[in-house]
């Protein structure tokens, strides 16, 4: 089984309430590192704009390839649910490979040499059946977890949205209500 | 981990559920709402400030002793001091003014702080001392929507509030006309409900010089239009809606006095003018067929909800905004009806729930013996000029709980002038706000978590909530029931405080729906009995004889007589009028617009500190690349803004999204003078007048400045 995310574009408000549940969930503190991200896309010229937001974060990818490129072997893709997880003690500090192979800004550093740390989909609270921090905080219920299978029953097929990556490469495990 | 509810008290127009999530002894984790999400019952989610608490709790800059200012007063020099030492020397400054010069002589500077709770509140805390210690100057009308209270209650008698969101559920069109909801919400889930209604088949509209974040997710037209000059607009639909005989004559004539009068002023025949789409098109920006456009839409997609926000208001002679929108959806017939609004609207009197049968109480801030007020935006003017300058007394001591009015309120160099001249000042605060560094003696107060209290959620109280206390207060810090409760001990105050904090709560909620006490302690949340979903207006509407309004004609007033009577025609005339504004001969010097908006990562001055907020955006002026161009200033460049009043230093974010020949500041930011005085923190209020419109509104937007590189 694979798990993954829906994001409904039409609704985020870019309010940042996901980014900021994650980072207290998880205990990252302001700076670099950035589990969840909500990046806007201004396009036009004054009167005639369009406005988009993301947020993403790690996607799970069908072909990881930060798991491909990492030389140590310290990021692997669980079984039971598609989870791509990071063993933080194998990570070499500095390295930053799997940074590079990743199309969407998946792996994250605080200040200094500190070892990858990334969205792992909440996975004591999925494996609890709760559903992960930031799908709990939206204020406009714009994000949904769970296995792929059943958000493409609920949600449609749609793999891609104005400023997301190509798919094609990692098949992200990724659904979209795209804007526009 | 302990799972706790608690609340979120601040200023910001939601209240929602946080909980607290605790482990040997210490806070590590918020999350919201635990009870089911459902289409009926949404949880009630708290924004991106409430989930950042915990930085806010244990933010290393928390005030937790009491401070004795050392150096010259406002240079933020203090040192620590007891408790004992502090309240004594409070006391002793408190008794010696009243003695030397009454109790007039204290004023009462106490803000937002905490406005959700029902004990802790901040404003009622401060009121209730000082009103049991024999008076004291208050400050007395809203600097967030004066303008509106102004227009509702000569137009319809008394104030009137916003409909339930569900009505909504009827509007063909929603037109949000300086209306952001999506950062300055209008209660909890408030966007959330926007976007199910779109996604129903509701049509939305948004007028606002800045493509706001609700515009991007909502609208399916955007007006951008320049600041201040919203009632040209106004009057120009109205134009198009007499010209072709687009009115609801039946709904003018059944419910309404004066139209015939309107109707001659926006024609032209009182002065000459035609408040035609073509007129307004050069003040405005909005292209006259735009504006045809939108009143023909108006007009026919009924019902139609002209939702207004405070922004347009918070301008010159912006009570003729909220006047106007009133006449508009007089026009069309969309008043007391389901899926209609009434085109203003504001927050009753007494906080921010409208009268509610089974409301839970709240500490009662007692009568005032000295009856002395102020109007808000004059409290630096009252403290400069006292009696001489026409004020109620001279004020000698200031108090305030939670108000930073030095940041919030308009001239902050003017501010500083009055803080200066006090002869002593005290100030209960969490952190060193602007205005706590120009105390005397500062008492540190315990934020929600390190209290308990009961907080009703939603403007109107649609759920109550049990706000537990999860922490000890932190270092020295006292709630500032405490704090009073031993001030009024000092002052020779008996019955301060009658009840334990506990004893209190069980007080307010007895005869409420939520009478069993411990059981509602226990759950935490409680919704409210349903009931039907209210439309202001509506007995009126269903039968204006047996429900006249409380207007002098019983109708709604178009034309007001009670205005009229004032005789000044010029400055507030009896009709809905667009007058320009007095700036207008300043835009040689100040070619630019200032509007000055709310923050998503801040409540008014509240959570700009916390770094996992501040990271999310650097806090920027918004300017148009056209303009950029002009002054050669590229993304990022630290400018300085500056107009009559002060200047502040901070850098820009170009954006397409904002009009060109407007700035936009997201208020709130604390000021930070340099060696210089000159601000530079962005700080809104540096560039605002001291003074407000005609009709009490506060002069937020619509403010000349020029922008240079710095």
């Amino acid at each position: 089984m694979q798990w993954g995310f829906f994001f409904d574009q039409t609704r985020c408000t870019a309010c940042q309430t996901c980014a900021v549940a994650c980072k207290d969930w998880h205990d990252v503190p302001a700076g670099p590192a950035s589990w969840r991200r909500v990046r806007t896309r201004e396009e036009g010229r004054f009167p005639l704009v369009a406005v988009s937001h993301l947020s993403l974060s790690c996607l799970h990818c069908a072909r990881p390839a930060c798991r491909d490129a990492c030389p140590v072997h310290a990021i692997t893709k669980r079984r039971d649910n598609g989870v791509v997880v990071v063993d933080r003690a194998k990570c070499l500090p500095g390295c930053r490979l799997c940074l590079e192979a990743c199309p969407y800004e998946a792996p994250q550093y605080r200040d200094g040499a500190t070892p990858m740390e990334k969205c792992d989909l909440c996975l004591e609270r999925i494996v609890a059946g709760e559903s992960p921090i930031c799908v709990n905080s939206c204020p406009m219920r714009a994000l949904a977890a769970g296995p792929l299978r059943k958000l493409r029953r609920r949600y449609g097929r749609v793999t891609a949205a104005p400023g997301f990556p190509d798919p094609a490469a990692t098949r992200p495990s990724m659904l979209f209500k795209p804007k526009g | 981990m302990q799972t706790v509810i608690t609340g979120c008290p601040h200023d910001c127009g939601g209240a929602c559920v946080l909980v607290a999530h605790v482990e040997g002894g210490a806070l590590r984790h918020i999350t919201t709402d635990p009870t089911s999400d459902t289409e009926d019952k949404p949880q009630l989610r708290a924004c991106v400030r409430g989930r950042a608490q915990r930085q806010r709790v244990y933010h290393p800059d928390r005030l937790k002793h009491p401070l004795k200012r050392v150096g010259e007063r406002g240079r933020g020099e203090f040192v620590r001091i007891s408790w004992e030492e502090a309240l004594d020397t409070v006391a002793r400054e408190m008794l010696r003014v009243r003695a030397a010069y009454g109790p007039g002589a204290i004023l009462n500077l106490s803000g937002t702080g905490n406005t959700k709770g029902k004990l802790h509140h901040t404003v009622i805390m401060a009121q209730r001392l000082l009103n049991k210690f024999g008076g004291q100057t208050f400050t007395n009308t809203n600097v967030s929507f004066q303008g509106a209270i102004y227009a509702v209650r000569r137009a319809f008698g008394f104030t009137v509030g916003e409909e339930d969101r569900e009505t909504l559920a009827h509007s063909k069109l929603i037109i949000l006309w300086g209306d952001n909801p999506a950062v300055s919400h209008s209660g909890t889930n408030i966007t959330h409900h926007y976007a199910t209604l779109k996604e129903r088949g509701a049509r939305f509209i948004c007028i606002d010089p800045y493509y706001t974040d609700t515009a991007a997710a909502l609208a399916d037209q955007w007006l951008p239009i320049r600041p201040g000059t919203d009632t040209a607009l106004m009057l120009a639909l109205a134009h198009t809606l007499i010209a072709e005989g687009l009115t609801d004559q039946p709904f003018l004539e059944r419910y309404t006095v004066g139209y015939e009068a309107f109707r001659d002023y926006v024609l032209g025949r009182e002065d000459g003018v035609p408040k035609t789409p073509a007129w307004q098109e050069p003040i405005t920006g909005v292209p006259a067929a735009a504006a045809v456009a939108l009143a023909r839409e108006y007009a026919r997609a009924r019902p139609a909800a002209l939702k207004t926000g405070w922004g347009p208001g918070r301008t010159a002679y912006g009570e003729q905004f909220h006047r106007a929108g009133i006449a508009l959806s007089a026009m069309t017939g969309n008043i007391g009806i389901p899926g209609g609004a009434t085109g203003a609207w504001a927050p009753s009197v007494g906080g921010m729930e409208g009268p509610q049968p089974g409301r839970v109480r709240a500490i009662s801030p007692g009568q005032n013996p000295v009856r002395n007020w102020i109007p808000y935006w004059a409290w630096a003017d009252a403290v400069l000029k006292g009696t001489a300058g026409g004020y109620p007394s001279d004020i000698k001591l200031i108090y305030s709980v939670g108000g930073n009015h030095l940041n919030q309120y308009g001239d902050i160099n003017r501010g500083v002038a009055a803080l200066r001249q006090a002869e002593f000042i005290a100030v209960q605060e969490q952190f060193m706000t602007p205005m706590a560094r120009f105390a005397d003696v500062v008492l540190p107060a315990t934020t929600h978590f390190e209290h308990q209290d009961l907080q009703t959620i939603h403007q109107k109280g649609e759920y109550f909530l049990f706000s537990h206390q999860v922490l000890p207060p932190q270092g020295e810090a006292k709630s500032d029931l405490e704090i009073c409760s031993l001030l009024a001990k000092r002052l020779g105050i008996e019955d301060f405080s009658d009840h334990s904090e506990e004893g209190w709560l069980r007080s307010f909620v007895a005869g409420t729906p939520v009478a069993d006490y411990d059981a509602f302690k226990a759950q935490g949340l409680r919704h409210r009995p349903t009931r039907e979903p209210q439309v202001p207006l509506s007995a009126f509407v269903a039968d204006p004889a047996a429900n006249p309004l409380p207007t002098p004609s019983g109708k709604i007033e178009l034309f007001s007589e009670r205005i009229a009577k004032a005789g000044r025609p010029d400055t507030e005339p009896p009709l809905p009028k667009y007058i320009p504004s007095w700036t207008e001969g300043q835009i040689k010097a100040y070619p630019l617009v200032l509007t000055t908006v709310q923050s998503r990562r801040r409540a008014s001055s509240t959570f700009g500190n916390l770094p996992w907020l501040a990271e999310l955006e650097e806090h920027r002026l918004a300017m148009n690349p056209q303009d950029a161009r002009a002054r050669g200033l590229k993304d990022g460049a630290r400018v300085k803004v500056f107009n009559e009043h002060g200047a502040t230093l901070i850098p820009v974010r170009l954006t397409e999204r904002l009009m060109p020949g407007v700035v936009s500041l997201e208020q709130g930011a604390n000021y930070d003078p340099g060696p210089d005085g000159v601000d530079r923190a962005g700080s809104a209020n540096v560039l605002t007048p001291g003074f407000a419109s005609p009709g009490g509104a506060a002069l937020t937007s619509a403010i000349p400045v020029q922008v240079e590189r710095a």
